[in-house]
């Protein structure tokens, strides 16, 4: 897989501290350990705690329909052929590559040379969904205050999220993109201002959690289309700043293999 | 009002680089009324009623919040005598005036660092949301960045990697919420004058929510190696009410830096020449009306010392005023000022012109 060393040069993440830090208040396990597989937990008002720091599975990022069958995902034509020209260019196109944001849920997969995790931060009015990005350190708010969406809203790299619980899912519905977000990296996948991703929070035990992904994007499929992607618990451990300085050398970037 | 917060936050910098930015946008949630909030019967907020608190007891400082700064966000050395000011950083905050802040972290695209603490001026761009947990509170900024602060005991560690946004740990004395902040990198600058920081920067915030819409704020800095002694500035929160964090992009507009040209000094080259007898009748105090956005109402005054007229805005400090015209100024944080007469030749009032429009200040009798 050669585009995930093509692009992402510039964001070098600089160590941070505390990435061994021992987190205070989880299981452990009897070598002290972070027990992944104890029990999902819950805030005191019930409902499922997903706070925690997040690294999705490998390669959702470059495409996030890889587990799908052909035909599940229906582009139209326009579609299609950009999604094809994107890839044949091995997406040097990539909105990323000049610093701007990945939009929703590429964002929650972001991965370049290793992952780049995101960190839930929840309240009970509202989820804060923190991210490293290979890019830029970047947050998504998520309001579970009940509001609705905005009425014509000026379009965004990252949307207007609003949430709501669902038995032991945290349900995300967002809105009003601005159209120039990729849905993943090498693939391409074109996102318009029309798309709706919806994105289904399952803490599966301590250590695992699903985010089940649908688009619905009339501007660009003929029908909606979801991906499952497992993320894993990162424990003991946090973010790591990332900010995107050399953005007017994206052009000179190339692949420097053979 | 949001569409001058961003820009706000580049008004000192030249106006060519501001007028590019995509910040006239009329995002929504806006206006949406924040949940919770106490209300007057009228249905307006009540920022006098008593600040809320967490169901284990603490203050809970969540919100939007509009800091204001105007003094120390231009010169956070404002207070410090000259000679605690190392010389090579007095050249550096020249030579950064100089060059109209063309390489400040606002051009460039890259956070402000310890900045985002005093980074407030009177017209916008000191909006910050707080979201606030027993173990970690988040502050958020409408360019993307953001801020963690461990609440969880963790302390300090004594050789951090050096970071944009530097390291944060609080903890609550009484009532008041202390953070300390360390593991700054050397790049990012303190105010919009440049005042440099090394590596060295230690930073303490004392967060005290007076009431629902009100929250003092004192930074204190301590960086020997810049600054004789460690000081402390007072900065000012006001809870924007029924509003939200507009996404802000700020690579979007970066296309336009080669235009950010010229000096400081340039100012001098095109002044015209006007009567001192004219200048003097300009000097007084001028009052926004209506008001822009905030509770109180931005002010003006125009003070007229050894031949030379001077501006100032809500204290930011005085500025040089150089004529365009009998009636035209520059030189006012990268604004224009322009004097207002009745028929009868008396000045009335003022408009201060930004490239988001003409603001109309009455002057006071």
């Amino acid at each position: 897989m050669t585009v995930v060393f093509v692009i992402f040069l510039t964001g070098a993440p600089l160590a941070a501290q505390w990435i061994n830090y021992r987190v205070p208040g989880v299981p452990r396990t009897a070598d002290g350990k972070v027990n992944l597989s104890a029990p999902a937990p819950n805030v005191p008002d019930g409902k499922p705690d997903l706070s925690g720091v997040w690294e999705s599975g490998n390669q959702y990022f470059n495409d996030l329909a890889k587990d799908l069958k052909p035909g599940e995902v229906v582009m139209l034509p326009w579609a299609k052929n950009l999604q094809a020209e994107r890839e044949g260019r091995d997406h040097q196109d990539d909105p990323m590559n000049r610093c701007m944001p990945p939009g929703v849920p590429r964002i929650n997969m972001t991965t370049a040379n290793g992952p780049h995790p995101l960190k839930i931060v929840q309240t009970p009015t509202l989820v804060v969904l923190l991210y490293e990005t290979s890019t830029n350190s970047t947050f998504r708010q998520v309001f579970i205050d009940g509001r609705t969406f905005p009425k014509d809203a000026q379009p965004t790299w990252l949307g207007y999220s609003i949430g709501h619980w669902d038995g032991g899912a945290l349900v995300v519905d967002t809105r009003g993109f601005n159209g120039l977000e990729w849905v993943d990296t090498a693939k391409g996948h074109p996102q318009t201002e029309t798309a709706h991703v919806t994105e289904r929070f399952t803490r599966r035990n301590f250590g695992h959690m699903d985010i089940d992904i649908t688009i619905d994007d009339p501007g660009a499929y003929e029908k909606s289309w979801h991906a499952l992607v497992p993320f894993h618990l990162l424990p003991d451990t946090d973010l790591i700043e990332t900010y995107c300085e050399n953005e007017k050398d994206h052009v000179h970037k190339i692949d420097p293999r053979p | 009002m949001n569409k001058l917060v961003e820009k706000a936050r580049s008004t000192r910098l030249l106006v060519i680089m501001i007028a590019a930015p995509t910040l006239v946008l009329q995002a929504q949630w806006l206006n949406y009324p924040t949940p919770g909030l106490p209300r007057l019967p009228n249905g307006q907020p009540n920022l006098s009623a008593p600040a809320p608190r967490t169901a284990d007891g603490k203050l809970d400082l969540s919100g939007v919040w509009n800091r204001l700064s105007p003094k120390y966000r231009v010169n956070i050395a404002s207070d410090l005598k000259p000679e605690e000011v190392q010389p090579w950083a007095k050249d550096l905050v020249r030579e950064r005036t100089e060059n109209i802040g063309k390489d400040s972290m606002v051009a460039r695209c890259l956070p402000l660092g310890p900045q985002y603490t005093t980074d407030a001026d009177s017209t916008g761009g000191g909006m910050m949301k707080i979201a606030q947990t027993p173990g970690l509170i988040i502050i958020l900024n409408p360019d993307l960045t953001y801020r963690q602060v461990y609440m969880d005991g963790r302390p300090l560690e004594a050789a951090p990697n050096p970071s944009w946004m530097g390291y944060s740990v609080g903890r609550w004395d009484g009532d008041t919420l202390v953070v300390e902040s360390f593991g700054f990198n050397d790049r990012t600058w303190l105010d919009t004058s440049g005042h440099p920081h090394t590596e060295a920067l230690r930073m303490t915030e004392r967060y005290r929510r007076r009431d629902f819409g009100h929250m003092d704020v004192e930074v204190t800095l301590q960086d020997p190696a810049v600054y004789a002694r460690s000081w402390t500035v007072a900065v000012k929160a006001e809870l924007a009410a029924d509003t939200e964090l507009l996404e802000y992009v700020c690579n979007e507009n970066t296309r336009d830096l080669e235009h950010w040209v010229g000096k400081a000094s340039d100012e001098t080259k095109s002044e015209v020449k006007v009567a001192p007898e004219i200048l003097a009748k300009y000097v007084g105090t001028y009052v926004e009306q209506p008001k822009l956005w905030r509770v109180v109402p931005r002010v003006v005054k125009i003070t007229f010392l050894d031949g030379v007229l001077y501006g100032d805005m809500d204290g930011r400090g005085m500025e040089r005023q150089f004529a365009r015209s009998e009636t035209k100024f520059s030189g006012f944080s990268g604004l224009a000022i322009e004097f207002i007469k009745d028929t009868q030749g008396a000045v009335t009032g003022l408009f201060v012109k930004h490239v988001s429009g003409d603001y109309r200040f009455a002057r006071q009798k």
